[in-house]
C-alpha cells in the first residue's frame, strides 16, 4: 500500500491499472444509474397524467444500475500488490462510494414513488416539497430549533450533566449511598419519557422550563451510572501505586480516578445527548404549550395535515442533534486521545 | 432467619434513600406549589365579598347622646376599625351628625338626639313549622305587608342581625357533605339552622354540622343552594318576606320591623376643605364596578357611573359628547386635567390631542374610584366645608375564599404541581379500580394491553435487528453503505413519524385507535437498533482461534455460524434485548399517543397530562416504570432459560430507556 | 566500582530492613490462609536481596508488608528505622510492580512526574528530574511519547525511572521482568545492575526465576509454601560487575544449583536425592 505519500500516479504510460480503471467505471455506472432514475422522476413532475410503463422502467433500473453498480464496487479487492496506488484509488472509493449512494437511491425511491403513484401530499409528502417547505419556513424553524435545542436540550444537557458527575462523585465515595441508589438508578432509568413528561408538566408547568427538565432527567441517569462506574473500576495496581507515594485522597482523586472515568462519562454523553433531543422532542409532544419549539411544530403541523413541514422539521432536527452527536464526539478525540478506543487499538 | 435479616440488611440503605426521597417530596411539593397557593390568594377576584352598609342602631329604645349600635362581634370588629371621627349617623337617608366618635361601639354625639332613634313600625307573623320540622316553631315569620326586606328587625327592643355564609360546594345532586367555612366558630347551645333550596332546616332535623362540615340527610337537588345561618336571622324568600330566626322567639315577644331610624355609616376618609377631590373608602379592597354602591354627599347620592361618549374613538376624532355637562374624564384610566388636555363645552369635550384609537374614554359625573386597591375615591367637585361624603353602602373584598393563610390555600387547590406521597398513596386504590376490569378505562387493563404491544414490537424488532446484523456480518457492502444511515436514522424523533404513519395506515384501512399495528412498528423502529448493533458485535466476538479450530474441523460457514458464532452472539443479544425492550416500550407508548389509541396505557397517561388528579399522574408514572423493569427482568429471565452460561456483567446496562 | 563481596563492610553498614517474626494470615471464606508465618530477615544498605519461591510462598506479601501495602498479623517490621506507615508517608522507598502502571493518559514524562507531584515539587524542578531519571534508563527521547507507543520493556523502564523520582534509598521490585521475554530480560537485568552501581541503593527483588536472582543480587532469600516461610538465605559471592559472561561461569552454575536444591527442600550441602541432572550449563 502507499503509505505516507499522497496517491502518487507512477508516470507511466496506459495510466491506471485494471483494477483502478473498473473502480472508476462502477462509479461512472452509478453515477449515470442515479442520472437516469433522477431524470425519470424530474420529467414525470411535469406530467400531469399516471406514470407509464418508460417511467417505471427508468426509475427502477436506474436506480437497481446505482445499486449494483456501488454493491459490485464495494466487493471488489482493493488489494492489489503490483499498483499500490490503483490499490488505494479503489480502497478509497470503496469508503465513500456506497456510503454516499445510498442517500440518493432512498431519496430517489421515494420521490418515485410518491410521483409514480400520485399519492396526495396529505397522506405523504414528496421530497420536493418537503425541500420547498423547508425554505419556506426556514425562518420558523430556525427559532423553533433555537428554543428546542439551545434552551431545552442544551441546557437540560449541561444542568443534567452537572447534576449526573456530581451525584456520581458523592455516590461513588460512599459505600452507603452506593449501594443505596444505584438499584434506584437502574430503576428510575427504566421510567419511560411518556410517563415522565406529564409529571414534569405539571410539576413546572406548560413552557419550555419542563422540556429542560426532561433534559436533565434523562441526561442524569447514564451519567451518574456512568460517574460511579469509571470512578469505582480503577485497576487495584494504580490505586496501590498512589498508596506507596502516600497521596492525599484529593490527590488520588485528581489525578487518577478522574481521568480514570473520563471515558466512561463520554460513553454516557453520547447516548444522553442523542437522548435528550429525542426526550425532549417526544416531551414538546406531550405537554402543550405555547406553539414554538421544534416538536410542538411538528405536532401542530402533522394534526394540520402539513406533511411536508412535518418532514421538514424532521430533517432539520435530525441534522442538529448529529452535529451535537459529532461535536460530543469530536470532544471525546480531542481529550480521549489516549484511550484505546481512539487510536482503534 | 439469618436469611432474612441480612437481606434486611442489604436492603437497608435501598429502603432509607427511598425514604428520604419520599421525604423530600414534601419540601418539592410546598417549593412549587405554595407560590401558585400565594398568587391564588393574591388574586383579589377569588376573595370572599362583604358588604358595607348601614349599621341600625342596637337598641330601639336608644336615644340622647349616646347611641349604640356594637353588640356582635364582626360589628364590633367593624366599628373598631373605623377611623376617628369619621363615623356618619344618617335618618332616611338624611344626615343627622357628622364626624362622630365612637366609644365602646356607642357613638357619642355632641348635641343629643331629636326625637327617637327607631320607630318601631308592625310586628312580624310567625309562619307555622312546617309538618316534619317541629322544632322550627317559633322560627318562621313573614315581614308585615308593605314592609321589605332590607329595613332592620328589632326583637323586645333589640336589633337581631342578618347574616349567612354559603357552601364552598356546588350541589350536583348527589352530594350531601358541604363545607362552611367559619361554621365552626358558632358557639352556644343554640341549634344551628340550614337553608337548603329556599327552605329552613333545623340541626338534627335534617342536618349534623361537625365543625365546618354540614352533612345533610339528604343530597339536595341539582344547584340548590345551600348556606348555613350565622347571624339572628336570614331570608328564605326576601321578595316574599319570610325569614327564619336562630333563636325561636318564644310568644309574647315583640318582634317588629323598624320605621324611621337612625343608621350608622361609613363617612369617606379625607380632608373637606373646599379643595380637596381625594378621599377613601375605609374597607378595602373595593370592587372597581359595583352596582350596590352608593355614596352620598350630604344628603345627596352621587351617581358612580361611568358614561361613554356617543362617538366611536377612531384615533382622529377630538370632539366628543356625553350624556352629563360635568365630570371628570378619563382616557384609558386616566384623569384628564379640563383646560390643560381637554376644553369643556356643556356636554362636549374637546381634546387637545385626538385619544388614540380605541382608547377608553369615559366621564364619570360624580366620582370615580381610581384606585380600588386602596379605596381611593376621586370627586369631581371638591365639597364644601361642613358637608359630609359618606358611603351608605359598597361591596368589598373580604379575604381570600381559600383560607386564612397561603397554607390553607395551598391545601385547598385543585391542581397542586407536585404531590404529597400520602396523597399518592390514599388515590392509588380508588385510582386503580375506578373502573372495572373488563372497562377499557381500566388502567390495569390498559398496562396490559401495552405490554402485549410491547412484546409484539419487540418481537418484530428483534427479527429485524438480528437479520439486519447477519446481513451487516455477512455481506460486507452492507453494512459498509448502510450502518452510518442506520445510525443517523436513530436521530429522527419517531414521536414526529407517528402522525405520518397513522395517515398512512389510516388509508390502508387499518383502524389505528384500537390496532397494535402502530405501536408494533414504532417499537420495532426503536428497538431494532440496539438489538442491531448488540447481535453484530457478539457475532463478531468470536474468538479467533475458535474459528480457526472450526475451519480445522473443516465445518461448513453454515455450520461454523450455528455452532459457534450464534451462540457466541446470543449473550449479546440479550444484553440489548433488554435496551430494546425498553426502547419498544417507549415506542408503543409513542404511538399510543399520538394514534389515540384508548385501549392503552398512553391514553390514560395523556389525559391526565392537564385535567385530573396530579397523584394520578404519579401513579401512571410507577405504573409505567414498573412495566419496563418488568418487561427488563422477563427479558433476564428469558435469558436465564435460555442462555444459562451467561454469567451476569458481560457489559453495563447503561440505563437506557 | 565498589567490590561489595567483601564481607568486612557490611557489618558497618546500617539496617535499612528490619523484620523480626513477621507473619500475615489471611481469612478466606471460613478459613485461614497463612501467607506468611515467621519471617526474620534482615537488609543492609547496599544490598541487593532477591525473594525467590513458587507460587504461594508469600515473596510478594513479605514486599507488600515492607511497603505498607498491608498490615502484618504479626512480627514487627523496622523501614529505614521506622514503621512501614512511616516510612511509607516519608517516601523512603520506590515500588515497581508486576506490571508497568503507567497511566495512559500521561506521555512518560508526565508519568515520571506524577510522584513529584504529589510530592509537592514545582513544575521546573519536577520536569528536570523526570528528564533525569529518563536519561538514567535511556529513555530520554520518549519523553512526549504515550505509554501504549512503547514495547514492554520501555515501558517497564519508565516504571523503574519513576520509581527512583524520591530519589528513595529502598528499591521494591515485583517481578518486574516478569512479562518480558528472555532476551529482553536479560538486557535489562543489565541495565538494573548498572543503575544499582550507579546510584548504590539498596534493592529487595522479586522473582521466579533463579538465573535472575543469581545474576543481580548480593543474597537470595529462599522462600517455601505451605505456608510462606524463609528457608534460607544464600550468599552470592559472584563479583561486580557483572556481565553476560558472569552467566557463563561454573561459580553461577554452582549457585544457580544450590538455589534450586534449596527450593526443592534439600538441605545444602547434603546428596541431592535426584538423579544426577544432566550438566548443563549456564540456565
Amino acid at each position: 500500500m502507499a503509505a505516507g505519500g499522497a496517491l502518487r500516479v507512477p508516470a507511466r504510460t496506459g495510466g491506471l491499472s485494471r483494477a483502478g480503471r473498473r473502480a472508476l467505471g462502477l462509479v461512472a455506472l452509478t453515477a449515470l444509474g442515479v442520472a437516469v432514475a433522477f431524470t425519470a422522476v424530474a420529467l414525470q413532475r411535469g406530467q400531469p397524467g399516471a406514470a407509464g410503463t418508460p417511467y417505471w422502467a427508468a426509475l427502477l433500473g436506474g436506480l437497481l444500475l446505482a445499486v449494483l453498480a456501488a454493491a459490485r464496487l464495494s466487493l471488489a479487492s482493493a488489494d492489489a500488490p503490483e499498483d499500490p496506488a490503483g490499490g488505494a484509488l479503489v480502497s478509497r472509493l470503496q469508503r465513500v462510494l456506497p456510503v454516499a449512494t445510498v442517500p440518493f437511491v432512498l431519496l430517489l425511491t421515494w420521490e418515485g414513488l410518491v410521483l409514480g403513484f400520485r399519492v396526495p401530499p396529505g397522506i405523504f409528502p414528496s421530497v420536493a416539497s418537503i425541500g420547498q417547505a423547508l425554505v419556506r419556513s426556514w425562518p420558523v424553524l430556525v427559532a423553533d430549533a433555537y428554543l428546542t435545542f439551545v434552551r431545552e436540550v442544551l441546557l437540560g444537557f449541561a444542568v443534567g450533566l452537572l447534576l449526573g458527575f456530581v451525584a456520581g462523585t458523592l455516590i461513588a465515595f460512599s459505600a452507603f449511598l452506593r449501594r443505596g441508589f444505584l438499584p434506584l438508578a437502574t430503576a428510575f432509568g427504566a421510567v419511560p419519557i411518556v410517563g415522565l413528561a406529564p409529571v414534569l408538566g405539571r410539576a413546572l408547568g406548560v413552557d419550555w422550563e419542563s422540556k429542560a427538565a426532561v433534559g436533565v432527567i434523562v441526561t442524569f441517569f447514564p451519567v451518574v451510572l456512568n460517574t460511579v462506574q469509571g470512578l469505582t473500576s480503577v485497576e487495584p495496581l494504580k490505586l496501590e501505586l498512589l498508596r506507596s507515594y502516600a497521596a492525599k485522597p484529593l490527590q488520588g482523586f485528581l489525578a487518577l480516578r478522574l481521568p480514570n472515568a473520563l471515558p466512561y462519562v463520554f460513553t454516557s454523553l453520547k447516548v444522553a445527548i442523542v437522548l435528550t433531543v429525542v426526550s425532549v422532542i417526544v416531551a414538546e409532544f406531550l405537554i402543550p404549550g405555547p406553539p414554538s419549539g421544534l416538536g410542538q411544530r411538528i405536532s401542530l403541523s402533522a394534526h394540520r395535515g402539513q406533511f411536508d413541514v412535518v418532514f421538514a422539521a424532521i430533517f432539520v432536527s435530525s441534522v442538529l442533534s448529529m452535529l451535537l452527536y459529532w461535536t460530543v464526539q469530536l470532544l471525546e478525540r480531542w481529550l480521549l486521545a489516549w484511550h484505546p478506543s481512539a487510536r482503534g487499538g | 432467619m439469618r436469611a432474612v435479616v441480612s437481606w434486611l440488611r442489604g436492603s437497608l440503605p435501598v429502603v432509607v434513600v427511598v425514604a428520604v426521597l419520599l421525604a423530600l417530596m414534601y419540601p418539592l411539593a410546598l417549593l412549587l406549589g405554595m407560590p401558585l397557593a400565594r398568587e391564588r390568594m393574591g388574586n383579589v377576584s377569588n376573595w370572599v365579598r362583604g358588604t358595607v352598609e348601614a349599621l341600625p342602631v342596637a337598641d330601639a329604645t336608644a336615644g340622647g347622646e349616646r347611641l349604640p349600635f356594637g353588640g356582635a362581634p364582626e360589628v364590633d370588629e367593624r366599628l373598631s376599625s373605623l377611623e376617628r371621627g369619621t363615623a356618619v349617623l344618617v335618618r332616611d337617608g338624611r344626615v343627622v351628625a357628622a364626624g362622630v366618635d365612637l366609644e365602646d361601639g356607642a357613638a357619642v354625639l355632641s348635641a343629643p338626639l331629636e326625637g327617637p332613634a327607631v320607630t318601631l313600625g308592625a310586628r312580624l307573623e310567625p309562619l307555622a313549622a312546617p309538618a316534619g320540622s317541629p322544632g322550627l316553631a317559633g322560627r318562621l315569620h313573614a315581614l308585615p305587608a308593605g314592609a321589605t326586606a332590607g329595613a332592620p328587625l328589632y326583637l323586645d327592643g333589640a336589633l337581631l342581625r342578618r347574616g349567612s355564609v354559603a357552601a364552598v360546594e356546588r350541589a350536583d345532586g348527589v352530594r350531601r357533605e358541604f363545607t362552611v367555612p367559619g361554621a365552626g366558630r358558632r358557639d352556644g347551645d343554640l341549634p344551628a339552622v340550614a337553608l337548603v333550596a329556599g327552605e329552613a332546616v333545623l340541626e338534627g332535623e335534617g342536618f349534623e354540622l361537625d365543625g365546618d362540615t354540614l352533612l345533610l340527610d339528604a343530597p339536595p337537588a341539582f344547584n340548590a343552594p345551600v348556606s348555613l345561618v350565622t347571624g339572628d336571622y336570614e331570608y328564605l324568600d326576601p321578595a316574599a318576606g319570610t325569614l327564619v330566626v336562630r333563636a325561636a322567639v318564644p310568644a309574647g315577644a315583640e318582634l317588629r320591623v323598624a320605621g324611621s331610624h337612625v343608621a350608622l355609616v361609613e363617612g369617606l376618609v379625607g380632608p373637606v376643605d373646599g379643595e380637596n377631590r381625594t378621599f377613601r373608602l375605609q374597607s378595602t379592597p373595593v370592587l372597581e364596578t359595583d352596582p350596590a354602591r352608593v355614596v352620598y354627599l350630604g344628603d345627596r347620592p352621587l351617581s358612580g357611573a361611568a358614561e361613554r361618549p356617543q362617538e366611536r374613538v377612531d384615533g382622529a376624532r377630538a370632539t366628543f359628547t356625553f350624556p352629563s355637562d360635568r365630570g371628570i374624564v378619563t382616557v384609558d384610566g386616566r384623569e384628564a386635567v379640563a383646560g390643560v388636555d381637554y376644553e369643556r363645552d356643556g356636554a362636549a369635550v374637546t381634546f387637545r390631542t385626538p385619544p388614540p384609537r380605541n382608547a377608553a374614554l369615559r366621564q364619570h359625573p360624580d366620582y370615580r374610584v381610581s384606585d380600588p386597591a386602596t379605596g381611593t375615591v376621586t370627586l369631581a367637585e371638591a365639597p364644601r366645608p361642613g358637608e359630609a361624603l359618606w358611603a351608605a353602602s359598597y361591596t368589598f373584598y373580604a379575604h381570600p375564599a381559600c383560607g386564612e393563610t397561603a397554607f390553607e390555600c395551598f391545601l385547598g387547590m385543585p391542581q397542586h404541581p407536585v404531590p404529597f406521597p400520602n396523597w399518592i398513596a390514599e388515590r392509588l386504590v380508588p385510582f386503580l379500580t375506578a373502573y372495572p376490569l373488563s372497562d377499557p378505562r381500566n388502567v390495569v387493563r390498559a398496562t396490559l394491553y401495552t405490554a402485549a404491544g410491547t412484546l409484539v414490537s419487540l418481537a418484530v424488532g428483534t427479527v429485524i435487528g438480528v437479520l439486519l446484523a447477519v446481513a451487516f456480518v455477512r455481506v460486507k457492502p452492507f453494512e459498509q453503505a448502510l450502518l452510518p444511515w442506520v445510525i443517523a436514522s436513530q436521530t429522527i424523533p419517531v414521536i414526529a413519524l407517528v402522525p405520518v404513519l397513522v395517515a398512512v395506515l389510516g388509508n390502508l384501512g387499518v383502524t389505528v385507535q384500537t390496532s397494535l399495528v402502530p405501536a408494533a412498528i414504532v417499537g420495532a423502529y426503536i428497538a431494532f437498533f440496539p438489538i442491531t448493533v448488540g447481535t453484530v458485535t457478539g457475532l463478531r466476538s468470536v474468538d479467533p482461534l475458535a474459528l480457526d479450530l472450526m475451519k480445522a474441523y473443516a465445518a461448513t460457514p453454515l455450520q461454523s455460524f450455528v455452532k459457534l458464532r450464534f451462540p457466541a452472539a446470543v449473550p449479546h443479544l440479550f444484553t440489548s434485548l433488554k435496551l430494546g425492550a425498553a426502547a419498544a416500550l417507549v415506542g408503543a407508548l409513542v404511538a399510543e399517543v399520538e394514534s389515540n389509541n384508548r385501549l392503552g396505557l398512553g391514553y390514560a397517561i395523556i389525559g391526565q397530562v392537564q385535567a385530573g388528579d396530579v397523584a394520578d399522574v404519579w401513579i401512571l408514572l410507577g405504573i409505567s416504570a414498573l412495566l419496563g423493569i418488568s418487561l427488563v427482568a422477563l427479558v433476564g429471565l428469558l435469558q436465564r432459560l435460555l442462555a444459562p452460561w451467561q454469567r451476569t456483567g458481560l457489559a453495563a446496562d447503561q440505563g437506557g430507556r | 566500582m565498589a567490590d561489595r563481596v567483601a564481607e568486612g563492610g557490611r557489618e558497618e553498614r546500617p539496617t535499612v530492613i528490619s523484620v523480626r517474626g513477621v507473619s500475615k494470615v489471611f481469612t478466606v471464606g471460613k478459613g485461614e490462609a497463612v501467607a506468611l508465618q515467621d519471617a526474620d530477615l534482615e537488609v543492609k544498605q547496599g544490598d541487593f536481596v532477591s525473594l525467590i519461591g513458587p507460587s504461594g510462598c508469600g515473596k510478594t506479601t513479605l514486599m507488600r508488608l515492607v511497603a505498607d501495602l498491608t498490615e502484618p498479623t504479626t512480627g514487627e517490621i523496622d523501614v529505614a528505622g521506622k514503621t512501614p506507615r512511616q516510612a511509607r508517608e516519608d517516601r523512603e522507598y520506590g515500588y515497581v510492580f508486576q506490571a508497568p502502571v503507567l497511566y495512559e493518559w500521561r506521555s512518560v514524562l508526565a508519568n515520571v512526574t506524577l510522584p513529584l507531584e504529589i510530592m509537592g515539587l514545582e513544575k521546573g524542578r519536577r520536569r528536570e528530574r523526570a528528564r533525569e531519571l529518563l536519561r538514567m534508563v535511556g529513555l530520554e527521547r520518549f519523553e512526549r511519547s504515550y505509554p501504549w507507543q512503547l514495547s514492554g520493556g520501555m515501558q517497564q523502564r519508565v516504571s523503574i525511572a519513576r520509581a527512583l523520582a524520591f530519589d528513595p534509598k529502598l528499591l521494591l521490585m515485583d517481578e518486574p521482568f516478569g512479562a518480558l521475554d528472555e532476551i529482553t530480560r536479560e538486557a535489562m537485568n543489565l541495565e538494573l545492575l548498572r543503575l544499582w552501581q550507579e546510584t548504590r541503593k539498596t534493592v529487595v527483588f522479586v522473582t521466579h526465576s533463579i538465573a535472575e536472582a543469581v545474576f543481580l543480587s548480593t543474597h537470595i532469600v529462599v522462600m517455601t509454601a505451605r505456608p510462606g516461610r524463609i528457608r534460607e538465605v544464600i550468599e552470592v559471592d559472584l563479583p561486580y560487575p557483572r556481565t553476560s559472561e558472569t552467566r557463563e561461569t561454573p561459580r553461577f552454575f554452582e549457585l544457580t544449583t544450590q538455589v534450586r536444591e534449596a527450593l526443592r527442600g534439600v538441605e545444602h550441602g547434603a546428596a541431592p536425592q535426584a538423579p544426577p541432572a544432566q550438566k548443563t550449563v549456564g540456565y
